[in-house]
């Protein structure tokens, strides 16, 4: 492990809850991790703190096996190999990109060198005489990414790197930082709060909410096994149906229908517990033969997909299921439909 | 309709408008007439006889009262000629504004004839003036003023500085007359003006250049350190900096000329009553500077420290963060970020301030009026005196009016040129954008 965080707790003045509240993980060598939550999550207060722009008030942090923060000890920013780029870039206006880039490089005789090569590697070997001001938001994003990559750290922190870029260059800066990151061996650390991008870049994504880990993983176990109904609900959308265990301990019964969830988070349940099942819209069909009716509330066409709203009454309860469908497909507000679930699909939640 | 237009320009060819073009350069209104505008032609005439038959020698006599300022002592007074010769070249300059006009508006009509397009009635004229020239009607009584209220003195005390208007020579008993640059090279020839001009104007130079210095270091040393959270109670020491802002100056001046009185002054009987001898404040040359430039700071720093306070909350907080990881410290942080980016921010207002200082003639007048005096020194010029306090001695109290301009003028250039310099040094404006 590169970097271990362990009990991390950081506590503001003033506010009750705590910001980051005993969060746990580690971060292999050259792996891209993603902090990942809603606004006043505590993610970017997280971040920091591995930084050391913030000690923590409790826990401690090793960068390196070495203890950089915790109750007795404390290492400053600069001697924690750690290389930072930050939400608005934070680069330094009077400065051209060669400057700004070995801004913190001391041996200034070797320092040369280095700087081209940084730069090269970001692609903006021809732009070092420039002033960030002349340079495109994508380009001072790579500066910005050369001045932390410069010293080799031992980890990269993305504050929220593609969230001032816009939508079509963002997807490509994506894509770029993370071949950047991969081809430089660097270990990173995003943040972010855009779920898709954490999907997409990420070797292990850590769920945040209210200061806590909601779920750490692989993004396909993110996706596919939501182990909460926050998590569940923030990456990707998700219909979320109360249900309760089965005899057989394992499928679920619920007003929709009976569903097997093979996954762990059921486990440990005894027949008869209550559980939430999160179905994805993707695992619901609109079929003549589908078993559930329901009256369209909503449709919302976006291009590659059509997202609409079935609202299905049945005898207690109404559900409102949001399903995915071809865009081709005609489909106008009020319309009845049936729809089918693939139950192999379904993962079951803790509330 | 198109082929009757055809002919028409074939006809008339591309002549009418030079001709008639040249008719009112000749004499205003023929042109109008030959283009069948006879309503208006007809006003444009009368307009020239009343004018050649009423003002002609008025003018002449006006200008000629310009160029002789005047013959006879008593009976002429100079500087009435003068003054009315500067309205008479004005009025001039309307009159042959009015036939260029007319001479252009001849050239315009004379085109649309020559292109078959009907030449507007009367009613149509004036339609087009008010549409088109009624932006200048709005802005007419405002360029007014500013001729009447700027532009007259400083032409005025221009024309001074090439007279010998002095002492030796006032109207309405003496005639005063041009005398082209001597007032210039008197400052340079002249052993003891010479002297005089090149000790205030060094003066002039230090004063303005350490007061902004020196304000400015203090602005930002203040604002820096009540920039910083650790401080307690920085808002309260805030606003107590701003005081001697908030009152109005002349009266701190006059309090602190009391304070500074070298025998009642509080300052030192304070020094005297724990042992120390008194200083002489006001009465000395380099005390009376120290002084000078002292109160000047006191009186200038909030300011600057205001600005400074609003620079620094501008620079990001991101910024720092971003040296302190990687590695910059504290006087680092300063060194390359705080000071490079307040300075490129302030560039455009030190220039100005400089200019202020230069020509400070409040603090120098009031505290001390220019003192001490200096005995035998040319146009009583003391030695905290700056050049326009000097200005200012020179025609109020030794009457060398024709001095006193020539020394605005050179003021003017000095000013005016270190600014224009400035801002084409300082990359502040070309970069502006890029700074944000």
């Amino acid at each position: 492990m590169i970097i271990e965080l362990s009990n991390v707790t950081k506590n503001f003045s003033g506010f009750e809850v705590p910001a980051v509240n005993k969060v746990s993980f580690g971060v292999e060598a050259g792996q891209i991790v993603t902090l990942l939550g809603p606004s006043g999550c505590g993610k970017t207060t997280l971040l920091r703190l591995i930084a050391g722009l913030e000690r923590p008030s409790d826990g401690e942090i090793v960068i390196r096996g070495e203890r950089v923060a915790s109750k007795d000890s404390w290492i400053p920013p600069e001697k924690r190999s750690v290389g930072m780029v930050f939400q608005d870039y934070a680069l330094f206006p009077h400065l051209s990109v060669e400057e700004n880039v070995g801004f913190g490089l001391k041996d200034k005789k070797g320092s040369k060198a280095k700087i081209l090569e940084t730069l090269e590697l970001v692609g903006l070997a021809s732009q070092v005489k420039k002033y960030p001001a002349e340079l495109s938001g994508g380009q001072q994003q790579r500066v910005a990414l050369a001045r932390a990559l410069v010293r080799d750290p031992a980890v990269v922190l993305l504050d929220e790197p593609f969230s001032n870029l816009d939508m079509s260059l963002r997807e490509k800066m994506r894509r770029d930082v993370t071949r950047i990151i991969r081809k430089s061996n660097a270990t990173a650390i995003f943040v972010t709060h855009d779920q898709e991008e954490a999907l997409s870049i990420s070797d292990k994504i850590i769920v945040m909410n209210e200061g806590k880990v909601e779920q750490k993983g692989t993004p396909r176990e993110i996706y596919e096994i939501p182990e909460t109904t926050f998590v569940a609900s923030f990456v990707g959308q998700s219909n979320l149906v109360d249900g309760i265990i089965d005899s057989d301990g394992k499928s679920v019964i619920t007003d929709l229908g009976t569903f097997s969830c093979q996954h762990q988070h059921t486990k440990g349940k005894q027949p008869g517990d209550k559980v939430t099942i999160s179905i994805r819209p993707n695992s619901l069909k609109v079929d003549p033969q589908g078993s559930i009716e329901g009256i369209v509330e909503d449709v919302l066409y976006k291009g590659d997909i059509t997202d609409i709203v079935v609202r299905v009454s049945l005898d207690e309860k109404t559900y409102n299921l949001l399903v995915h469908v071809n865009p081709e497909r005609i489909i106008k507000r009020g319309d009845e439909v049936s729809i089918n679930i693939m139950p192999t699909c379904v993962a079951g939640v803790a509330k | 309709m198109k082929a009757e237009s055809q002919i028409t320009v074939d006809y008339n060819g591309n002549k009418q408008r030079y001709i008639s073009a040249a008719l009112s350069a000749v004499f205003m209104g023929l042109g109008q007439l030959f283009n069948k505008q006879y309503i208006k032609g007809s006003i444009f005439i009368l307009y020239t006889l009343s004018l050649l038959f009423t003002t002609v020698d008025k003018f002449a006599s006006s200008l000629k009262g310009l160029v002789t300022l005047g013959t006879t002592p008593i009976e002429d007074h100079s500087l009435f000629l003068m003054i009315e010769g500067i309205v008479a070249a004005f009025l001039l300059l309307v009159i042959i504004g009015i036939h260029l006009f007319n001479v252009w508006d001849a050239y315009k009509n004379g085109q649309k004839i020559d292109l078959g397009e009907e030449v507007p009635s009367l009613k149509g004229s004036i339609k087009n003036l008010t549409d088109n020239f009624s932006a200048y009607l709005y802005i007419g009584p405002g360029m007014l003023m500013m001729l009447v209220s700027v532009i007259f003195p400083i032409i005025f005390t221009v024309l001074i500085a090439f007279t010998n208007y002095n002492i030796n020579n006032l109207p309405p008993g003496n005639i005063i007359s041009w005398v082209g640059f001597r007032n210039f090279t008197d400052l340079i020839h002249l052993a003891s003006w010479r002297a005089t001009f090149v000790r205030v104007f060094s003066w002039t130079v230090v004063w303005a250049v350490l007061s902004t210095f020196m304000s400015y270091a203090t602005g930002l040393f203040l604002a820096i350190v009540l920039n910083n959270p650790k401080i307690k109670f920085r808002h309260i020491f805030r606003t107590v900096m701003m005081i001697s802002w908030a009152i109005p100056g002349f009266i701190s001046m006059l309090i602190w000329r009391g304070l500074l009185n070298v025998r009642f002054g509080h300052i030192n009987r304070m020094l005297t009553s724990i042992g120390f001898e008194a200083i002489p404040w006001l009465n000395e040359a380099m005390w009376a500077r120290v002084s000078a430039l002292g109160v000047n700071l006191w009186l200038s720093f909030p300011f600057t420290m205001a600005v400074c306070l609003g620079l620094l909350q501008s620079i990001p907080g991101e910024l720092y963060e971003a040296a302190t990881v990687d590695g910059a410290t504290g006087l680092q942080k300063f060194k390359s970020i705080t000071l490079p980016l307040v300075l490129k921010q302030l560039a455009p207002l030190l220039i100005m301030q400089f200019a202020m200082q230069f020509n400070n003639f409040g603090i120098i007048y009031l505290l001390n009026n220019g003192g001490p005096a200096r005995f035998g020194a040319a146009g009583n010029a003391g030695d905290t005196d700056i050049l326009i306090s000097w200005v200012y001695k020179l025609t109020l109290e030794v009457m060398r009016f024709d001095y006193a301009a020539a020394v605005s003028i050179l003021i003017f250039f000095m000013v005016g040129g270190f600014s224009i310099w400035q801002f084409v040094r300082t990359k502040s404006f070309k970069e502006e954008e890029l700074v944000q």
